[in-house]
């Protein structure tokens, strides 16, 4: 079974509203471009959408089955603003997404008691993944511990969701000019701390 | 979608128009979902992180040398300071430093730093810009600490508690 662990990081080219209409006629159609064009344009995104939602297991046929409901439902006139179809799109990948879960659920009902309902899916990490959470953990301890009390404890108190934005900002003194900065400075350091660990690391002999 | 749109969407304060157009996009732009992605990953770091930082405001290895008592770690300073004026030519003497609260110092490079606190702990801890610890040690009688030169650099200085509490940080600027 395949399993896909990451989002694709190719760049789509992104279709003008005109061209919604274009397509979802072809499908109307029947036209066997139009639907190789819906797949090409959608296939990526439902999968990140599913994956995110209910996890790698039986990806593949969840999007089958998402584009084979988007087809039929286009077929049968179901889409009545065309120029919606990305809407349209993300309302019927919602909806399975829905369904699955309470599939799910009702599934645990019947077979454990409820204080036994487990997550929905398996999300543990692969190696890889393991070893990226593992070093943006360290990275993130990093950051935390290099910065002044003041700055940490509003980062602290936001990254918990101990307190809303405008919470902290009240307390702690802050307007929200200076919360969002030391937010971003948090970021900033995050992204550079990370990449000097990947130079370094592409720096050592490979063992 | 910027920074701040993916992390309000990951932590599902975005209102329901924003958030349905967000999605909407996601279908058909890899950029945007990398960006999620790694947004993603970024929140979840930070997030364990601070439940660390919350579960453990110091570092627990040091909790042991509270047994040090200041009398002692005072001797050691005199100490020290003795044995390397005998046996080092170069050797200076610290340079007197005095931290007080909410007031950036400066100190020279290369030189050993007698540092003297306007308020009281059992430990101290410097971190360096690059949020690496550059000392650690117990604070001596008196809120004093002799610590070994160190580079030029921004520092912070963080006196603890014998449990490991942060009590006071100042900011030291060696230059």
């Amino acid at each position: 079974m395949q399993t896909d662990s990451s989002p694709d990081v190719q760049v789509d080219p992104v279709a003008p509203e005109s061209s919604w209409s274009r397509l979802v006629d072809l499908v109307r159609a029947g036209d066997p471009a139009g639907l190789e064009e819906l797949y090409a344009v959608f296939a990526k995104g439902v999968r990140f959408f599913l994956w995110r939602q209910i996890g790698p297991q039986d990806l593949d046929d969840k999007v089958h089955d998402a584009f084979l409901i988007i087809t039929q439902s286009i077929q049968r006139g179901d889409l009545r603003e065309p120029e919606r179809l990305m809407g349209y799109v993300r309302t019927i990948v919602r909806r399975q997404v829905a369904a699955h879960i309470q599939t799910a659920v009702r599934a645990r009902r019947c077979n454990r008691p409820i204080e036994q309902l487990l997550t929905l899916s398996d999300r543990r990490l692969d190696p890889e993944r393991s070893f990226i959470a593992r070093e943006s953990h360290e990275v993130a301890m990093a950051v935390l511990n290099g910065l002044p009390q003041r700055d940490r404890e509003v980062l602290v108190r936001f990254y918990l969701r101990e307190q809303t934005a405008d919470e902290i900002c009240s307390e702690l003194g802050l307007t929200e000019t200076q919360f969002r900065l030391i937010k971003s400075r948090a970021k900033a350091r995050y992204g550079k701390l990370g990449q000097r660990r990947i130079a370094r690391r592409a720096m050592l002999p490979a063992a | 979608m910027d920074t701040e749109e993916a992390e309000r969407y990951l932590l599902g304060d975005s209102p329901d128009p924003e958030a349905a157009e967000l999605e909407e996009h996601l279908l058909i732009c890899a950029e945007c979902r990398e960006r999620i992605s790694e947004t993603e990953v970024y929140l979840s770091s930070m997030r364990d992180a601070a439940e660390e930082v919350r579960a453990h405001p110091g570092d627990t290895d040091w909790r042991l040398a509270h047994r040090f008592s200041g009398v002692a770690a005072g001797a050691a300073i005199a100490g020290f300071g003795l044995i390397a004026s005998r046996y080092d030519q170069n050797y200076q003497t610290p340079v007197e430093v005095r931290l007080v609260d909410s007031t950036s110092v400066t100190a020279p490079a290369g030189r050993g730093l007698d540092l003297r606190f306007d308020r009281g702990g059992a430990r101290l801890e410097i971190v360096n810009a690059a949020a690496q610890t550059a000392w650690r040690g117990a604070l001596a009688a008196g809120n004093r600490a002799v610590v070994p030169r160190q580079r030029s650099g921004t520092y912070l200085v963080r006196v603890l508690s014998a449990s490991g509490e942060l009590r006071h940080e100042y900011r030291l600027e060696i230059r």
